[in-house]
């Protein structure tokens, strides 16, 4: 994919910062993160708990609650300024552009009301009868292997499995024809062989639909199994890009080493990473990894290092 | 049979209510004892009582020599009109009310509607129900609101201010139920998920959270109309309304037994008929109640 000639990217984030209000104070969640994500690619966005990779999701969707969330930067989305962007614009690109799904698919869907009615509603949304969008809904359900589909269309949410859930929830954000669907943590709730199902379903999605996906995730297996790209996040940084591969034979950031060699492996000790991240809420002066990282120098201390060749690091382990 | 019972406890002579405690030959009071069956024992009486009330029959009262149905349902469209009207009101303001805090939360909305509520739950309905009319009294003294309604508008009329008067307090609680569940439903998952399909806040809310909010709203409703039906009692008094509240004071006050058991047996089978449609409800609702799923 690396050697395609360079088009405009689908989703594009400059300098992306979130800082969320609570009377406690203000808590940094999103840094300054740099990325983009190209057309019919799928991209992984890893990184431990609270590094502030779904706070960054949901800023691409304006899912935050907006009276207690302050946006810097920019996020574009095929040249338009995501940020800029008023709520009801927001709605129109919400589903139609951009699509989400998220951890745990029985909490997603309203408990209430039958799935097939669920899907139903992105089709009555975009102006279709009641009927007729039964129908696309029953179609679309199919169409993520759900079957027999008229049949399980008819179900209440707690009636599905977890697996048949986060189907149900993939048919839900395609319904509208989204370009980018980024997938929160898709398979955290499933059980292993249900995970491999889901995964091979939106590789199956890019490959049909061309449709682009960020999976956001701390699970490596699932990036090794799906991702084309990578990103890897720190105390709201992006810290390091790059294929798959990249990443995990031939990191060069110390923390991306770090964190791989943490994975618990057959016949390997996993290392843990010593300390623990930076606390959000608090102004971090120079690389935020400097306090835990192994290759620290003065310099990391005081300055903020800036991505680099793929990696934001003033003394990144130099490739063979 | 407790109700039965507990009646039963005083130690008043009942044939003396029945003859009015005048001077009366044995034969009269041999008599009344057996129109009422008070010849018969305790548990007989009992026994006798639960057939009458199998055939729809509340026992015979000692002061009206009556049929306690009859008095019931003469006395009934008062109470009946008084707690539908506040119910109504309270359904119907706190619903919106609980709806529009939790979507203002910490704003000027939320804070006025907590100031309103604060207000209200502080207004017991005999209070309010005085007020009211002192107030009738000052500034519309021409106003008829007291006695038995003869018309349909009559009734209305008459029964409207005592509904207003019970709403206040289940206005208060009921938006402050609404309030949490919406709350509530606005910080799930769903909610996030509805959004991020192209929905408006106001389309999620109104088409996935609602329901989901008012199931804790008709929790309480069932139990408020329990109250509501004993409230009745206070606010008739204080209006003057002939309602089954009234009825049931005057015959403690009275000893009429069978006439108690009557109105509190059939206040009961009320309040268990309004339980059990509201469970049903909550079928209706709730799929999962309905499909026999723990949630």
């Amino acid at each position: 994919m690396s050697d395609r000639i360079p088009v405009a990217p689908l989703l594009s984030v400059q300098g992306l910062e979130v800082n969320i209000q609570s009377p406690k104070g203000a808590v940094y969640a999103v840094r300054g993160a740099d990325f983009e994500i190209r057309r019919g690619e799928i991209c992984g966005l890893v990184g431990e708990s609270g590094c502030g990779k779904t706070i960054t999701a949901k800023s691409v969707m304006r899912l935050n609650p907006e009276d207690r969330v302050v946006y810097g930067g920019r996020i574009t989305y095929e040249g338009t300024d995501l940020l800029a962007l008023p709520e009801a614009g927001m709605c129109k690109v919400r589903g139609q552009q951009i699509a989400m799904i998220f951890q745990d698919p029985l909490s997603a869907l309203d408990p209430l009301q039958r799935v097939g009615k669920q899907v139903a509603e992105v089709y009555r949304l975009r102006g279709l009868g009641r009927r007729e969008a039964a129908e696309k809904a029953v179609e679309m359900l199919a169409d993520v292997g759900i079957s027999p589909a008229a049949e399980r269309a008819r179900a209440y949410p707690f009636e599905m499995s977890g697996g048949q859930l986060q189907r149900v929830m993939i048919a839900m954000a395609l319904a509208a024809g989204a370009e980018l669907l980024i997938a929160d943590e898709p398979t955290t709730a499933l059980d292993v062989t249900v995970q491999a199902q889901i995964l091979a379903l939106i590789r199956e999605l890019r490959e049909k639909r061309g449709t682009s996906v960020l999976i956001i995730t701390h699970d490596f297996g699932v990036v090794a199994e799906t991702c084309d790209r990578v990103m890897v996040m720190y105390a709201g940084r992006i810290v390091e890009t790059g294929t798959a591969a990249e990443i995990f034979h031939a990191a060069r950031h110390p923390y991306t080493r770090d964190l791989i060699a943490s994975i618990p492996q057959k016949g390997v000790k996993p290392v843990a990473i010593p300390g623990a991240p930076p606390d959000l809420r608090e102004v971090i002066r120079g690389c935020a990894y400097a306090p835990r990282c192994c290759r620290v120098q003065e310099r990391c201390m005081h300055e903020t290092p800036e991505a680099a060749d793929g990696a934001a690091c003033f003394f990144p382990e130099v490739r063979p | 049979m407790v109700i039965f019972l507990l009646v039963r406890l005083g130690d008043v002579d009942p044939v003396s209510v029945v003859l009015g405690g005048k001077q009366s030959s044995p034969q009269t009071i041999e008599n009344v004892r057996r129109e009422f069956g008070l010849d018969k024992s305790i548990p007989e009486q009992y026994i006798n009582w639960v057939k009458g009330l199998l055939h729809g029959e509340f026992g015979k009262s000692f002061k009206y020599r009556q049929e306690s149905g009859q008095i019931i349902f003469a006395r009934l469209p008062v109470t009946l009109s008084i707690v539908t009207i506040a119910a109504l009101i309270a359904i119907l303001l706190s619903i919106p009310a609980g709806i529009l805090m939790a979507a203002k939360q910490h704003k000027w909305q939320d804070t006025g509607i907590s100031v309103v509520q604060l207000i209200l739950v502080a207004c017991p309905p005999f209070l309010t129900a005085t007020l009211m009319v002192w107030m009738l009294y000052l500034f519309s003294p021409q106003t008829a609101f007291t006695g038995s309604p003869r018309t349909f508008s009559e009734l209305m009329e008459r029964t409207f201010l005592p509904g207003v008067a019970m709403s206040f307090v289940m206005i208060a609680l009921l938006s402050r139920i609404m309030k949490s569940g919406m709350t509530a439903e606005l910080k799930s998952d769903y909610f996030l998920a509805a959004k991020a399909k192209g929905l408006s806040t106001a389309a999620v809310m109104r088409r996935h959270c609602l329901r989901n909010a008012i199931i804790p709203v008709i929790t309480s409703l069932g139990m408020m109309i329990g109250i509501l039906l004993v409230e009745s009692v206070l606010v008739e008094e204080v209006f003057s309304l002939n309602g089954l509240g009234v009825a049931l004071v005057e015959a403690v006050g009275a000893s009429d037994y069978p006439l108690v058991q009557g109105i509190t047996m059939f206040m009961v089978f009320v309040f268990m008929t309004i339980s059990t449609l509201l469970d049903l409800l909550y079928g209706v609702i709730d799929p999962r109640i309905r499909k026999g799923k723990a949630i």
